[in-house]
């Protein structure tokens, strides 16, 4: 993993019944859902999901060596998401760091709505075991 | 520039608590689809430095999600940025505190930004995740 390599592009919906199971984790007061937005943490979220497959972080290596802890998140918010709408995440590794026996990366993020309006932006720092 | 509601540096955000549960991180883990081992499968996390599941560090910025659409439901939407430090796991069982205050209201000619400290923290004294939220409130 080198520094500039991008990925994605990733292209999730939070449909329905995904935003109920949220909503149930978390415990809302359900205003969240009943005007049809999500959560805009949730987005974030759905995208760091979606990259961490790509990256294969849950694979055996790593998992045995100690697992994957999300150490920091940053994110703004431009626009609320409809239930439903199509969001559309690329990502870019803007950092990478070995302190100790640990690997830093930083992954910067950004989301569109599939009309190509700007939703979030989002940067997360995971620590990896070497 | 109106504002809807006057706030002060210093005031408390309304919070709420919750309680992390088996079904709750599992829920989570189907809506995100983050499903690392150390959230699902006790026998793996029960080999980790954890001891066992923890909850996902996004669940406990989901809360903070929640805190905010609780105190800014117009505003939480549209132009909030938010930084947090996962500082310890959460355990099921556990329950989390959410709350937060106004650090700071700076007032330019063209909009109202507040600066709000934000914690989610356990029963027993540990915060879980502490951040910061810039967002404008009118």
């Amino acid at each position: 993993m080198n520094v500039g390599d991008t990925y994605g592009p990733y292209k999730f919906t939070f449909d329905k019944k995904r935003a109920q199971l949220l909503e149930k984790s978390i415990g809302t007061s359900d205003y969240t859902i009943h005007k049809n937005r999500l959560p805009p943490t949730a987005i974030i979220a759905l995208g760091l999901a979606e990259l961490i497959e790509e990256l294969s972080l849950f694979r055996k290596d790593l998992l045995d060596a100690g697992g994957v802890i999300h150490a920091t998140q940053e994110a703004e918010f431009f626009m609320p998401v409809k239930i439903g709408e199509e969001i559309i995440a690329n990502a870019k590794l803007t950092g990478n760091s070995v302190r100790g026996s640990s690997r830093f990366l930083t992954i910067s993020s950004n989301f569109v709505s599939d009309s190509n309006k700007k939703v979030a932006t989002a940067s997360s720092t995971i620590i990896l075991p070497i | 520039m109106k504002i809807e509601k006057k706030y002060k540096p210093g005031d408390p955000l309304i919070g709420f608590e919750r309680t992390i549960t088996k079904s709750s991180i599992n829920e989570y883990a189907e809506a995100s689809g983050d499903y690392n081992p150390v959230h699902i499968d006790q026998t793996y996390a029960s080999k980790t430095q954890f001891g066992g599941i923890i909850a996902h560090g996004m669940l406990s910025m989901a809360f903070i999600g929640e805190l905010m659409t609780l105190n800014f439901p117009n505003t939480w939407y549209n132009g909030a940025k938010i930084k947090v430090r996962f500082k310890s796991p959460v355990l099921p069982g556990e329950t989390l505190s959410v709350f937060g205050n106004i650090a700071s209201i700076i007032d330019n000619k063209t909009s109202v930004i507040a600066k709000c400290n934000v914690t989610c923290r356990k029963r027993n004294g540990t915060v879980a995740l502490a951040g910061t939220i810039s967002l404008p409130i009118c």
